[in-house]
């Protein structure tokens, strides 16, 4: 893994550990897109 | 556990008529009613949640047509709740008024589309045999225009080079791509082992590329898990968790998931009982209960855990034994190579975050730093 995906990696954790939009155990990200119909 | 992404089956229909679909058998051929929508989101609306996502899902959403989301959006706004919309479709039907419906109300599109012309229009044809590829490139040209970068899901066949496909998604300008196998009895669905050679080739030409445009979100969901130590849920499928999710048929049937839709998994029908009491029924907590049973098990002897978190409840019933499960080993060992090959390097300073699992450090130690990409 290089330095850009790298980094990217690192910023969505910090971004999914600090974003919770008050819900309990839940995806608090944008994952809505992540289905197949 | 909170439901906070609704995917809500607007169509039981599709314009497509793709080789592997497990919803076909099913369609009723006809749209949800307007009133049954209203019912819905009025429904989820009395849950009191803050903010929820609401998937527009079909067959394919867009037969809905374009009046229908604007009452949808209305009877949204005419509630407390805040909405996050998103939609997957086929992008046949993105036309500029579509295009610019979704750009003005801040929609997240997905757009199946399967990669190149050849695969495409065998995997998911026009009814009666016609070619889509055009069409759907033609749709996400329509999204672009207007400012909108997509997502996409492909369904891979054993029709599907990964040298071919890469080409292809990685110059369609979409923000992420995800992949996910055919899953069918279809003459052309793709054995797991095949599946795994495939995700190998493609995550190499992704870490290759090295471009932080473009997220292929299963390989970088199995990375944020493992550096993080933690569950991060980046897909679904790939989180061992299905709580967080609610499908709503047009009948006012409600699953757990949109592959789930067998009787046995239902949890209630919004037309005859409320959703707040389907959403605390004992069904529901039956499947939960033995979701995070299995996921315990999973967690107590399998290196794949830190990775896939028990994975995907519709893959685990798919396939029967343990070939699933040497899927998500074969895939995941993969991707912790390269990522303590990167901690070992300490590429973009990784070594120094605090959002790194300190395990993880540990392991490092532990091992003299001798890690091997793609061992």
């Amino acid at each position: 893994m290089k330095d850009n995906l790298m980094m990217v990696v690192l910023s969505r954790i910090k971004v999914k550990t600090e974003d919770t939009l008050g819900h309990e155990n839940h995806p608090p990200w944008d994952n809505s897109d992540d289905h197949v119909p | 556990m909170d439901v906070t992404t609704f995917i809500i089956k607007v169509t039981s229909n599709c314009n497509l008529e793709c080789g592997y679909c497990f919803a076909r058998p099913m369609f009723k051929k006809r749209i949800m009613t307007r009133e049954m929508l209203q019912r819905i989101i009025l429904e989820i609306d009395s849950l009191g949640l803050e903010n929820v996502r609401f998937l527009w899902h079909g067959g394919e959403p867009l037969l809905f047509g374009l009046e229908g989301f604007k009452y949808g959006l209305e009877v949204q706004r005419s509630v407390a709740t805040s909405f996050h919309n998103s939609v997957q479709t086929n992008a046949t039907l993105i036309d500029n008024d579509f295009a610019d419906f979704f750009k003005a109300n801040n929609f997240s599109i997905g757009v199946s589309i399967d990669g190149y012309e050849e695969v495409q229009n065998v995997n998911r044809p026009m009814w009666g045999n016609k070619p889509s590829f055009n069409r759907a490139i033609r749709g996400i040209r329509q999204l672009q225009d207007k400012g909108i970068i997509p997502s996409c899901i492909s369904v891979i066949s054993d029709l599907t080079d990964p040298n071919q496909y890469f080409e292809f998604i990685s110059k369609l300008g979409i923000r992420s791509f995800a992949l996910k196998p055919a899953t069918s009895s279809w003459k052309h669905s793709i054995d797991l082992t095949s599946y795994s050679e495939f995700c190998g080739k493609v995550m190499a030409r992704w870490l290759d590329l090295d471009s932080p445009d473009l997220i292929c979100r299963n390989f970088m969901g199995y990375a944020e898990n493992i550096l993080s130590g933690s569950n991060m849920m980046s897909l679904c499928s790939e989180s061992g968790l299905c709580g967080n999710f609610a499908v709503v048929e047009i009948t006012g049937e409600v699953f757990p998931c949109d592959e789930l839709t067998d009787s046995k998994y239902l949890w209630g029908n919004v037309t005859k009982t409320p959703l707040k009491v389907i959403l605390n029924s004992s069904e529901r907590r039956k499947f939960l209960n033995k979701v995070e049973a299995r996921n315990g098990e999973c967690a107590k002897d399998c290196e794949a855990y830190i990775a896939c978190r028990g994975g995907c409840t519709f893959c685990h019933e798919f396939y029967k034994g343990s070939s699933y499960c040497e899927h998500l080993k074969n895939v995941t060992s993969e991707v912790k190579s390269y990522v303590l090959q990167s901690l070992q390097d300490n590429v973009a300073g990784s070594r120094d975050s605090e959002l790194v699992d300190p395990k993880l450090l540990d392991d490092l130690e532990d091992t003299g730093n001798c890690f091997c990409a793609g061992t």
